[in-house]
């Protein structure tokens, strides 16, 4: 008997673990093959088709990184919507991160704010977006670090301009490295040997000419411009004549002059590399920016207020010095009347009509009064390779950002009287519990009447 | 099926005629109401605020679903919890206690007709209970009319809810004669799975999603934001038919000793 009992107990055992497996398969199987039935008024929680076309279309893995603090109610709506992302597609995945507890993730992935979202290609791009998490945030994310499409951005050639491959102090080989880390592809571009800028783009840099562009090169140039196009032109001190009048003629004018920044000594530049702080917060490019910059041998640029837009200037004790002779002698000194003080504008942006297609997108021109800034031996400065890369990626930015409608419900407000109130409490709290408790004596009494 | 509707209407007739469906019933009542005026009267402060700064106070939950609907479903399926062991606590105890089980078993009556048969009434009583507050939402729609999705989902959660916490509760009775053990043990095993989900946070180790997977709490935020999701569905069938399993189980090892 008693062995029959621990055979019977042993296969109790196995039953029930066979039992558990069953299940534990089914629940396995469940979570991967689901479907949900959203019956929110809207579809709240059902996503657009751009939003499932683009993730059935992942081929490599999305990464994204919800910083957001370890407070289930904060998380609630993120995982959900996450969760719901993940569902179409296996490349997706997600993680949620508490920037206070994980300090060195979160400095990785330069966070700085709660509810930031870092969408990471696996490339190792990067996009991220701060404040609620919507969909169209995510999902333009992910369209963006997912986009197989490299990006090509030419510098031109032919006229003393740095050379990207070139690896002495004064080339760009190090910033031509960091833009194909950011999926560009850099290319030097001799445009007298083409009919005109190719079509695909994205950036045309024009990186410290030593000689002026021809004339012709300057009209495809213009063409270029006038039909959408993004440039980025860096000129150095006392070089160029009608390049300068090509700039000014979108309303930035480079001075004839050099910049001169006590300053930026302490800083470990010299009286002729001025150093950078102060950036425009209204625009795109340097609105987030932070960081030191600084620009050996610079000239400053005079935009027109109606064209263009400053984005970064010197500082105040800083001027422009436009005497030759006192350069060449090494002894410079703030004059009045012929140098103008700072602070000194340095960056500017110019947005252009597109006269091919009105409605189409502008074109877009950042002048730069230096390019040494970027050379190899400059550009592991402060800020400086960041600025150059966020000045690349502004440019190029992505021409179509999907919108999505968002489908959160509209404010519904409700306020009631003072005797709704009393009226509507009475029901729920005393009425409906008093009828509960008649029932329940009427019929016991009866019962034990009966 | 006859036989599981013979015990189904013996049970009902049980609880209906006893007092502790009744009192349990009258406590949710009370205890759910008071909740209900504080997520309305909070619901309505928000809403003067909206209103005073010219709808310049931006808040996207002030909605009927959100605002009322998803933390009333929260709040009942927490209150439920605490309920259900009070239904459960009798189911197999009392019978073990005074012996009628014995003849239960020995009736030309299966183990499962016997569970299944008890299950329904409790969840009977359980649903009807809660079917007295959806007088909330026809007070709600006097006020403002809704969608009727979102409440269908929400029941339909707690109706699933229920089938997993009875079935647990009627396991757990079918372990001891005690009806107080029973309560108290059903109430700490609903609570336990109910809770394994917030200890497992939002770790991303694997240990942590299943925590999370197999918290009864984590599978019931869709259908109080007014999704049916699959997955949840699955998942609370599969709690309710692992402790009915262990129950026929539980009563055959009975058999077997006695």
């Amino acid at each position: 008997m008693k062995r029959s009992f621990f055979a019977w107990g042993s296969n109790l055992m196995l039953y029930m673990i066979a039992v558990v497996g069953l299940i534990g398969l089914v629940n396995y199987l469940s979570a991967r093959h689901y479907s949900r039935l959203d019956l929110t008024e809207k579809g709240k929680y059902t996503l657009s088709d751009q939003t499932v076309k683009t993730l059935e279309n992942l081929k490599a893995e999305v990464k994204t990184v919800a910083f957001v603090k370890d407070d289930p109610g904060a998380r609630r709506q993120a995982r959900e919507m996450l969760e719901g992302y993940r569902y179409h597609s296996r490349f997706f995945t997600w993680e949620f991160v508490d920037p206070d507890k994980y300090p060195l993730t979160a400095k990785k992935y330069k966070v700085l704010r709660y509810n930031t979202f870092v969408v990471e290609g696996s490339d190792g791009r990067k996009e991220s977006f701060s404040g609620r998490l919507t969909e169209e945030n995510l999902t333009n994310s992910i369209v963006k670090v997912s986009s197989d499409k490299v990006k090509k951005v030419y510098f031109t050639g032919g006229h003393g301009e740095k050379d990207i491959e070139g690896t002495k102090p004064r080339d760009y080989r190090q910033i031509a490295l960091a833009l194909e880390n950011e999926n560009f592809k850099p290319e030097t571009l001799v445009l007298t040997e083409t009919k005109k800028i190719p079509a695909d783009a994205s950036v045309i840099i024009v990186a410290g000419p030593a000689k002026d562009l021809l004339e012709g090169e300057l009209k495809m140039l213009r063409d270029y411009l006038n039909s959408g196009g993004r440039a980025l032109f860096l000129v150095d001190p006392m070089t160029l004549k009608t390049t300068i009048a090509f700039l000014a003629e979108y309303g930035i004018e480079p001075m004839d002059n050099v910049i001169v920044d006590k300053y930026s000594k302490t800083l470990g530049g010299d009286y002729l590399s001025p150093a950078v702080t102060s950036y425009s917060k209204q625009h795109a490019v340097t609105k987030d920016f932070k960081y030191i910059t600084i620009f050996p041998l610079a000239r400053s640029l005079k935009p027109d207020g109606e064209k263009a837009e400053i984005l970064a200037t010197t500082l105040d004790e800083s001027w422009g010095e436009s005497s030759r002779k006192e350069l060449a002698d090494g002894r410079v000194a703030f004059n009045e009347q012929e140098d103008s003080y700072g602070p000194l504008i340095l960056a500017a942006v110019a947005e252009i009509e597109n006269k091919a297609n009105p409605q189409g997108r502008k074109g877009e021109l950042i002048v730069i009064g230096d390019s040494d800034f970027a050379a190899n031996s400059y550009i592991g400065f402060g800020g400086n390779r960041d600025l150059f890369l966020n000045i690349a990626n502004w440019l190029a930015g992505d021409v179509e950002r999907i919108s999505i409608r968002p489908k959160a419900a509209d404010m519904d407000p409700m306020i009631f009287s003072q005797n709704e109130t009393y009226a509507v409490a009475g029901i729920s709290i005393v009425g409906l519990p008093l009828l509960m408790l008649i029932v329940g004596v009427w019929v016991n009494v009866r019962r034990r009447r009966s | 099926m006859k036989n599981i509707l013979a015990v189904y209407l013996k049970e009902l007739k049980v609880y209906f005629s006893g007092p502790i469906a009744y009192f349990v019933g009258v406590i949710f009542l009370v205890v759910s109401g008071i909740f209900f005026i504080l997520i309305l009267n909070d619901y309505a402060r928000i809403s003067f605020e909206v209103i005073r700064t010219n709808y310049q106070f931006k808040l996207p939950q002030l909605n009927v679903t959100d605002g009322i609907f998803s933390p009333m479903f929260h709040t009942f399926s927490f209150l439920l919890l605490l309920m259900v062991p009070l239904l459960t606590m009798k189911s197999f105890s009392e019978e073990k206690k005074t012996g009628t089980i014995e003849l239960a078993l020995t009736y030309p009556l299966r183990g499962t007709e016997l569970v299944l048969g008890k299950l329904f009434a409790v969840l009977t009583v359980y649903f009807s209970m809660l079917l007295l507050t959806a007088s909330y939402g026809a007070m709600i729609l006097y006020f403002k009319p809704f969608p009727p999705g979102v409440p269908v989902a929400g029941y339909l959660g707690l109706l699933l809810l229920g089938f997993a916490f009875i079935s647990l509760g009627i396991f757990i009775s079918s372990l001891t004669e005690n009806q107080i053990i029973a309560a108290a043990v059903s109430f700490g095993a609903i609570m336990l799975f109910w809770l394994v989900g917030a200890v497992a946070g939002d770790s991303t180790m694997p240990i942590a999603d299943i925590m999370r997977y197999i918290s009864l709490r984590e599978h019931f935020h869709s259908f109080a934001a007014g999704v049916i999701d699959t997955r949840d569905v699955v998942y609370y069938l599969s709690f309710g038919l692992l402790f009915i399993i262990a129950t026929l189980r539980a009563l055959e090892s009975r058999r077997f000793r006695g």
